[in-house]
C-alpha cells in the first residue's frame, strides 16, 4: 500500500470507520512513516479548528414562519391511508375514519327517516275465514 | 421526564394528527439551519431552505417507513432544498458530482491571512465545491457515519470515505500554505 492509501485510512481512522485489522496495519505503518504521522496530525488539527467556531442558530422569525405554516396546513399526517372514492365523475380522497363516520351517519339517517314514514300496522288472523286488518296501508 | 426518541415522537405526531410537530421542529431546527447555512454560505438562503425542509417533513411524515431513520431523512430533504437553491444561483454548473476539482472558488485569500487559524479553516471550508463541503459538514458537525452520509447524499460508503480524505487533504494543504505566507509577512 502507498502512503496516499494509508492517508485515506488515516482519515477513516479518526472517523472510527476502520476495522480492527486495517487499523492495526495502519498503526504499524504510522510508527515507521513520519509523513503519514504528519497527515494524522493535520486531520486532527483540522477537526479541532472546525469545531472552534460557534454554530449558526436558526432565528425566532424562522420558528414563527414554519410553525404558522405547518399549523395552518390541515394536512393529514397520520399513517392511515386515505380512502379513494368516486363522487359523480370526480375522484376524491378522504381519510378512512371520516369515510366510516359518513357511512354510519347515512345508515342511521336512512333508518330514522324510514321509521317516520311507516305507522303501526296490526294484523289479526283468526280461525274464522274473515281477516280483520287495522292500520294504514299506502 | 425523559425525552422521546425519534420513533416515539414520529408515532405521537401520527396519532395526534401533527399537533406535536413543533417538538420535532425544535429538536432539529438548529442542526438543519446550520447545515444549510454552511452549505449555502448565505443566511437568507439557509433560512429559506430550512423552512421548506420542515414544510416538506410535515407534509410527508406519513410516507416515512422507518421512523428510526428520521434524522437521515430530514437531512436528505434539507440537502435537496439546499441544492435546489444552489442550482438556482448557479444554474449552469454541475454541482453534485464529485470530481478531481475540489475547490469551488478561487477568491483571493489575502483578506483571510490576517485572521485566526480557525477562521482560515472556516474560509477554506467555504471554498470547497458543495459536494465535498456537504460531506465534511455532515461528518465533522453532524457526526454522521459514512453509511448515513451515503444515504443522505445518494452515494456509497467508499465514495464518502474517498471524498472526505480528498477534502481534508485539500484544506490541510491550503491552510498550511496560507499560514506559511503569514509567517513570511
Amino acid at each position: 500500500m502507498t502512503c496516499d492509501m494509508y492517508e485515506e485510512q488515516v482519515s477513516a481512522l479518526i472517523d472510527n470507520e476502520l476495522n480492527e485489522e486495517d487499523a492495526e496495519l495502519l498503526f504499524r505503518h504510522l510508527s515507521a512513516c513520519p509523513s503519514c504521522r504528519r497527515s494524522l496530525r493535520t486531520v486532527l488539527d483540522l477537526r479541532s479548528d472546525l469545531k472552534e467556531q460557534e454554530p449558526p442558530l436558526a432565528s425566532m422569525e424562522l420558528d414563527e414562519k414554519v410553525l404558522r405554516r405547518t399549523a395552518g396546513e390541515k394536512r393529514y399526517v397520520g399513517n392511515r391511508k386515505p380512502m379513494a372514492m368516486r363522487v359523480w365523475k370526480r375522484r376524491i380522497s378522504i381519510p378512512m375514519p371520516i369515510a366510516a363516520a359518513i357511512t354510519i351517519v347515512l345508515i342511521v339517517g336512512s333508518v330514522a327517516l324510514s321509521s317516520l314514514w311507516t305507522k303501526t300496522q296490526t294484523i289479526y288472523i283468526t280461525t274464522l275465514p274473515m281477516v280483520e286488518v287495522k292500520g294504514y296501508f299506502p | 421526564m425523559q425525552a422521546l426518541t425519534d420513533e416515539q415522537l414520529v408515532e405521537r405526531i401520527r396519532i395526534d394528527q401533527g399537533r406535536s410537530f413543533a417538538q420535532l421542529y425544535h429538536r432539529y431546527k438548529h442542526r438543519v439551519y446550520a447545515y444549510c447555512y454552511r452549505l449555502l454560505r448565505h443566511p437568507q438562503n439557509a433560512e429559506d431552505a430550512t423552512q421548506e425542509t420542515f414544510i416538506k417533513v410535515h407534509r410527508s411524515l406519513h410516507q416515512l417507513e422507518d421512523a428510526a431513520s428520521l434524522q437521515t431523512w430530514i437531512f436528505s430533504i434539507a440537502r435537496n432544498e439546499a441544492f435546489t437553491i444552489l442550482r438556482r444561483v448557479r444554474p449552469t454548473e454541475e454541482l453534485e458530482k464529485a470530481t478531481e476539482e475540489i475547490w469551488d472558488d478561487d477568491s483571493p485569500l489575502e483578506r483571510v491571512v490576517k485572521q485566526e487559524r480557525s477562521e482560515i479553516v472556516q474560509h477554506c471550508l467555504s471554498l470547497l465545491r458543495p459536494v465535498y463541503r456537504e460531506i465534511l459538514i455532515l461528518r465533522e458537525y453532524e457526526q454522521l457515519s459514512y453509511s448515513e452520509i451515503a444515504r443522505i447524499t445518494g452515494s456509497t460508503e467508499s465514495a464518502v470515505k474517498s471524498a472526505l480524505f480528498k477534502a481534508r487533504k485539500a484544506i490541510g494543504r491550503k491552510v498550511e500554505s496560507i499560514l506559511k505566507g503569514k509567517d513570511k509577512q
